[in-house]
């Protein structure tokens, strides 16, 4: 029927310098996990430039040679059809690897080998991953690797990044091509074949340096690729001989499935039909009357467990670095002057403590966002709430994201990444500091209890909707006015992996790189913006909070809230500290309210230092923090993070001076809509660069000030 | 008929694609070919977007998508 023709063998350069090796393969193919279990600590996670497409490479010295892997976006085929596809093709064409690891789904050859015979066109030497074969014997199918081999003319190995399978081989199937040089066979069917071997001798004959490996420019002519033929047309490199060869691309890729399907027919024995797991756990989780329910439940259970797992540890952190390793920092710097220690204490101690304690947090949420990703549920997530999110003109995965927001930012954040196109990659981003966190919500409750009594808990829901309202508004305007954001560059089509099981240890491992990515760029910005705050709230050193620069420049710039209705300088002070954490704008206004002796008093009671009994106090709290997260777990059902810890009444008497209902309000929207505490920002310049960085502060600084203006002249209406 | 008014459970053969171009391009990529086979398996709970089964693939098409899927009876 269909013949397939070994084509030219040739000997690639010597290796020199380092080796370019791209792992490429359909999106679910397990790809990350591979690349994760060979280049094991040495993978860096960053993004591809200007774009929030992550990027995983590793360089590895493996018998004094330098190795650089790279992990390429996954892609179903080469001609860009999202963002992902086109720097997977661009690599390809621009970088030149010198290999290529083609990692194939074994359960689904028929979807994986379109890919192969593309990445065939490069002319690059290829090597090919059967990932998942583990799950490929369970489900009693087999594969003749040698007769795909010869087919395809590459090393073909049998492999499972998520249980370490076959990686050894792997690596000797690289070295073997590597150091020969094989290229793959590029099959076509026959009558096509000789369509393509035409097409490339004319293009060969005309002696000129294309842009591109000359198969692939001949496989693009052939099937009539616009952008190709449009570009070769320009060079005036296309005369009637090879335009009268042309096809559509809908023949061409007929002819690709038909080849396609007879290599299976060929090398593919199923025992029996295809594990039907997957289907018979969808009719439960896509159930038409279950689907949304079972999501909703999971939701909250994904919700309760990130963060009432980790606020035990995430308190203990932070009890640990401030009380205890600041602490006896500073009593063995004795000799520094006071206001280096308050320095080291207060800014660097105390930057190093917010990084830190937010590694329970982030270690918890990337273990379960992994195990949603990984077993398939997320996409079934998507599936679920798309219709709700296609409203809005994003697309259905964007949800989770959103929630997460609500109990922290920053993971939120970080949840984008999972999305599927770069406009929900950023417009999520820019919703995401909208979502009132939880450290806003000690600020509500205090506010709330002073001003508003048995209305309290309406008036937080309400901040709550307010906020989401907001982000909703704010996504329209934005899809509206910004034109690349406005037509829906990648129609929701998405593929429903199998359902797995990803092992424990890949899971942690994937967690333990990701809180290390967190550590290593989150630190420097945070860091500086703490020693920031600290030096206006602190000098001139030893002045009341009255006379500090912060309180300074608060009284300078109150009239410009006038409007707002906090004119007073002391709410105003509070805006700086609320970047470095929500939650500090009530520590700030207990400073400022209550006088002096509240001013920076760790520092200035003389502390005991008593090393014996505060290490054991350390590990008490350790253990209660254990203790904490268990009862958490039994109070399942009560929203532990609404209770108020405790009441300050005297501040609460002191706000009454210094507020009216109205601007109390009005202070709280402030606070819901303005800009994100410093984790945040860190995270969001990591995920999608400053510019967009100074975009996001911008808009909120200006929809904090509006919209605060708007609900206080407007309530002052009603009022007088 | 198109893929949209396809009946949940039946299996249906497709017959032509009228979409854009670079979309037609994807759903053939995906195996959605002319004269392929199409399992359409159900509807998300709130009426959109429509899983189907194509080649052993489980796929979610928005209706929007589907509207350009033409397709008739598998007998």
């Amino acid at each position: 029927m269909f013949r397939y023709r070994h084509r030219r063998r040739q000997i690639a350069q010597p290796l020199e310098g380092s080796i370019k090796i791209a792992f490429v393969g359909n999106p679910n193919v397990g790809k990350s996990a591979l690349i994760n279990a060979i280049a094991g600590s040495n993978l860096k996670v960053g993004n591809w430039p200007g774009v929030t497409v992550e990027k995983k490479e590793a360089n590895l010295i493996i018998n004094g040679k330098m190795f650089s892997l790279v992990d390429l976006p996954g892609a179903y085929s080469l001609n860009p059809f999202s963002l992902e596809e086109k720097i997977t093709r661009d690599f390809l064409i621009n970088e030149k690897p010198d290999l290529i690891v083609n990692v194939v789904d074994s359960n689904q050859l028929e979807k994986s080998l379109f890919l192969t015979l593309a990445l065939s066109e490069f002319e690059i030497p290829m090597v090919i991953a059967l990932n998942f074969f583990d799950e490929m014997i369970k489900n009693k199918t087999e594969i003749d690797i040698k007769k795909l081999k010869e087919l395809l003319s590459v090393e073909i190995v049998p492999t499972s990044g998520m249980k370490k399978i076959g990686l050894d081989a792997l690596r000797k199937a690289i070295y073997k091509t590597l150091n020969e040089g094989t290229l793959p066979n590029i099959l076509f069917e026959e009558s096509l074949d000789r369509k393509f071997n035409q097409i490339r001798e004319m293009l060969s004959d005309k002696n000129i340096n294309l842009d591109y490996p000359l198969s692939f420019a001949a496989a693009r002519v052939l099937e009539n690729d616009l952008q190709v033929v449009e570009e070769l047309q320009n060079k005036n490199l296309l005369d009637k001989k090879i335009t009268d060869l042309l096809l559509d691309n809908t023949t061409y890729i007929q002819s690709r499935y038909r080849l396609i399907s007879s290599i299976c027919n060929s090398i593919l024995v199923r025992r029996i039909n295809e594990n039907n797991l997957t289907q018979k756990i969808d009719s439960v989780l896509l159930n038409k009357f279950l689907g949304l329910p079972l999501f909703v439940i999971m939701m909250f259970v994904v919700f309760k467990l990130t963060f009432d797992l980790s606020q035990p540890f995430v308190d203990f952190t932070g009890y640990l670095i401030n009380n205890y390793i600041g602490k006896y920092t500073i009593y063995l710097l004795w000799f520094l002057p006071d206001i280096f220690k308050s320095l080291i204490r207060e800014a660097i101690i105390g930057g190093v403590g917010s990084v830190v304690s937010f590694f329970p947090l982030i270690g918890i949420f990337f273990l379960f966002i992994s195990i949603l990703e990984e077993s398939g549920y997320m996409t079934r997530a998507a599936f679920l709430i798309d219709k709700l999110m296609n409203s809005i003109g994003l697309s259905g995965k964007v949800f989770i994201p959103l929630i997460l927001g609500f109990g922290c930012n920053v993971p939120a954040i970080y949840a984008t990444k999972g999305l599927d196109s770069q406009k929900d990659r950023l417009l999520a981003g820019l919703m995401i500091p909208l979502m009132s966190c939880s450290a806003r919500l000690p600020v509500y409750l205090l506010f709330t209890a002073a001003f508003f009594g048995s209305f309290k808990e309406l008036v937080i829901l309400g901040l709550y909707f307010l906020g989401a309202f907001i982000a909703i508004i704010l996504v329209i305007l934005l899809q509206l006015a910004v034109p690349s954001l406005k037509m829906n560059s990648t129609p929701f089509i998405l593929e429903l992996p199998p359902y797995r099981i990803p092992p424990l240890k890949f899971l942690l491992r994937l967690t333990g790189f990701r809180v290390k990515s967190f550590i290593r760029k989150a630190g420097s910005v945070i860091l500086f913006t703490m020693i920031l705050v600290w030096s206006v709230n602190s000098l001139p050193y030893n002045a009341p909070p009255g006379e500090s620069y912060l309180a300074q420049g608060s009284k300078a710039i109150a009239f410009i809230f006038a409007p707002v209705g906090f004119d007073k300088w002391e709410a105003v002070a509070t805006l700086l500290p609320s970047v470095v954490a929500k939650e500090a704008v009530i520590g700030t206004l207990g400073q400022i309210l209550e006088g002096e002796q509240g001013a920076s008093k760790e520092i200035k009671i003389p502390e005991k230092y008593n090393f014996l009994s505060d290490t054991s106090e350390v590990i008490v709290k350790f253990k209660n923090s254990f203790i904490e997260t268990g009862s958490n777990l039994l109070n399942f059902f009560t929203i532990s993070s609404f209770q108020e810890k405790e009441k300050n009444e005297s501040l609460m008497n002191r706000l009454k001076v210094l507020f009216t209902p109205l601007s109390a309000l009005s202070f709280m929207i402030f606070i819901l809509l303005f800009v994100p505490c410093i984790v945040t920002i860190s995270v969001f310049i990591q995920e999608y660069g400053i510019k967009w960085t100074i975009f996001e502060i911008c808009m909120l600084l200006v929809i904090s000030y509006s919209v605060s203006t708007l609900v206080f002249q407007t309530g002052r209406l009603f009022i007088h | 008929m198109v893929l949209n008014k396809a009946l949940k459970n039946k299996k249906y053969r497709v017959i032509d694609i009228k979409l854009d171009e670079k979309l037609a391009r994807r759903l053939q990529e995906l195996g959605i070919v002319k004269g392929g086979k199409v399992h359409m398996v159900r509807r998300a709970p709130l009426g959109d977007p429509i899983h189907i089964c194509v080649n052993g693939q489980n796929i979610s098409l928005r209706d929007s998508v589907c509207s350009g899927i033409v397709i008739e009876e598998d007998k």
